[in-house]
């Protein structure tokens, strides 16, 4: 399926993303090279069957020190000192 | 030239310890370097600043090295060379780094990158793009470029990298360095900051094996902090370099010999598996099917992990923020849309539409299906031979600028190295030649999962009969002065 403006503007409203009219059209143009590059993958055969367990080891469901609080807010472009601050989400 | 930056990290190391050479002189003439070649080369983020604690009795203290800019050091500024992190300040510190300067290593500074890693030119960083040092008109190849420019050139001894998809064996390759992706969760991704979390992995880029073994042995082992980090036990890689291949079998896939591999590859992969031959072991050609599609599969699953990993950026809790939105959802995609470059926005909305309505079935589970047909593929050939040999890249690197607007033609070029990402299997990319203009030629030796030892072996095999791993671009050292 080719990726066309509607659909372009559907994906950046999925992605949390806005382009310029030009980034568009240009980025939908490459979206559309690389997937018809990808399009083999069509023919390729399904999944016989589920693929096995890596066998990673779970971690305990366990509270751990983390970051404190004043580091975490450290990098917050905006904040209170107690909380990070975004826009009215309630009206 | 001054004759430290002709030293192997180990050989220097050495020196310190023997107190023929004054750890601070190392550090200082790193410094040096990086100050008068950076300008040109932009290998370099961020020079640090901080005092770093000496530790003796370890095989790499106090010999300088670089960390690639989306690996966290707590205090020091990590910006994935993108503008969405230009200010970040991590509050914590990657394992792997945590683990060398527990060493005595000294970090010299962050390494400039593809913008979240997503690239194989490092032309897509926010702050410029990094210059090949062999022929400052072509690319160093990506995304570790800063890593592998500022070992290539005499700035550092080593430096950490990261490969998704052949980040570090690619640039490894076009800049003339010994770089290795190690097995998938032997190298904690703590502090890595995430591209595609199944395929990421933090490894060294050095002058040689030895090298590379020893940094890795260093920072390899089990870590909490990582839920895909391999229990134990690793046994020490350095002690596995022989140089001895006798009984060693390799096998060169027929799949990555097409018409895309240029002569000069041909031959210098020909000649690299003479002198193998030479070390004892047993060269054979070998067919491999199912890994045609291997680099379509990455791919798709790459960008759809980055669609994901990327949706952290939302310029509430860190990063860059848009001007102020009427409500929260207008200012997410207004500080998104400033803070993302355009490689990066691509790749998001490409992994986006893959997991979309159809798409998932099309896309999504094909690539996963193509990624366990690979690893089956994988698990037979283990099962006639002990290493596979390839090239890294069909050609020379691509001048920069080239095909910046082609990502058809930029994404064939992990054609090579994907695979060994798919599978999680450990892959190292040594020099073997230098091309008539030139820039030089890499090979890529893959082992089975925990064949790291073999690899590097093999590598050291080689570097033991070759000299390709000595040869310097014409900036080496240069801004070190002499001694």
């Amino acid at each position: 399926m080719t990726i066309d403006t509607k659909a372009m503007i559907r994906l950046e409203r999925q992605a949390a993303l806005e382009l310029t009219g030009t980034d568009r059209t240009e980025l939908a143009d490459q979206m559309n090279a690389v997937l018809s590059c990808l399009d083999v993958l069509r023919a390729c055969p399904d999944l016989s069957a589920p693929p096995a367990a890596t066998g990673c080891p779970l971690r305990g469901d366990e509270v751990l020190a983390s970051t404190d609080r004043a580091a975490a807010l450290a990098n917050a472009p905006d904040t209170d000192g107690e909380y990070f601050l975004v826009p009215r989400t309630v009206e | 030239m001054n004759r430290l930056f002709d030293l192997t990290a180990l050989e220097l190391a050495g020196a310190i310890a023997r107190g023929e050479v004054r750890r601070d002189d190392a550090i200082h003439a790193a410094f040096a370097v990086c100050t008068a070649q950076n300008p040109q080369l932009n290998s370099f983020i961020s020079l640090t600043s901080a005092a770093q604690p000496d530790v003796v009795n370890s095989p790499l203290s106090g010999v300088p090295m670089a960390v690639k800019d989306n690996i966290c050091m707590a205090r020091s500024r990590t910006t994935c060379a993108s503008r969405m992190l230009e200010h970040f300040i991590p509050p914590y510190t990657a394992t792997a780094v945590e683990r060398l300067l527990s060493a005595g290593a000294f970090c010299v500074g962050k390494t400039n990158l593809d913008e979240f890693a997503i690239g194989s030119t490092s032309e897509t960083s926010y702050f410029g793009p990094v210059k090949n040092p062999w022929n400052l008109a072509y690319s160093p190849g990506g995304s570790s470029g800063g890593s592998a420019v500022a070992v290539a050139s005499g700035q550092v001894w080593y430096a950490l990298g990261s490969d998704t998809g052949g980040s570090i064996r690619h640039p490894a390759a076009c800049c003339g360095v010994t770089g290795m992706k190690p097995t998938y969760g032997t190298v904690s991704r703590y502090g890595l900051v995430s591209y595609a979390s199944s395929f990421d992995q933090i490894g060294p880029i050095a002058r040689d094996a030895a090298d590379c073994a020893a940094i890795l042995d260093l920072i390899r082992g089990h870590d909490d902090r990582d839920s895909t980090s391999r229990p134990g036990p690793y046994a020490p890689l350095s002690g596995q370099l022989t140089g001895d291949l006798r009984g060693i079998r390799i096998g060169i896939p027929d799949v990555y010999f097409d018409q895309r591999v240029d002569e000069p590859t041909r031959q210098a992969i020909s000649d690299c598996a003479d002198v193998l031959r030479q070390r004892g072991a047993t060269v054979a050609l070998c067919h491999a099917a199912g890994l045609e599609h291997a680099v379509h599969a990455y791919y798709v699953l790459a960008c759809t992990q980055a669609s994901s990993n990327l949706a952290r950026y939302d310029g509430v809790r860190f990063g860059c923020r848009g001007c102020e939105g009427s409500n929260v959802q207008e200012q997410f995609v207004h500080s998104r849309s400033l803070g993302f470059g355009r490689e990066v926005k691509r790749r998001i909305l490409l992994g986006t539409h893959l997991l979309s309505g159809d798409n998932y079935e099309t896309y999504y589970k094909k690539a996963l299906s193509v990624l366990h047909q690979a690893e089956d593929t994988f698990r037979s050939l283990w099962q006639e031979f002990d290493l596979l040999l390839t090239p890294v890249m069909p050609g020379p690197p691509p001048k920069l600028g080239q095909e910046s607007n082609n990502p058809v033609a930029l994404y064939q070029e992990d054609r090579y190295v994907a695979c060994a990402n798919l599978a999680g299997l450990p892959a190292l990319s040594m020099p073997c030649g230098i091309r008539q203009e030139g820039l030089p030629i890499g090979a890529q030796l893959l082992a089975p999962p925990m064949g790291d030892g073999t690899v590097l072996n093999a590598a050291f095999a080689f570097q033991q009969d070759t000299h390709w791993h000595r040869r310097r671009p014409p900036i080496f050292g240069l801004g070190g002065g002499t001694t």
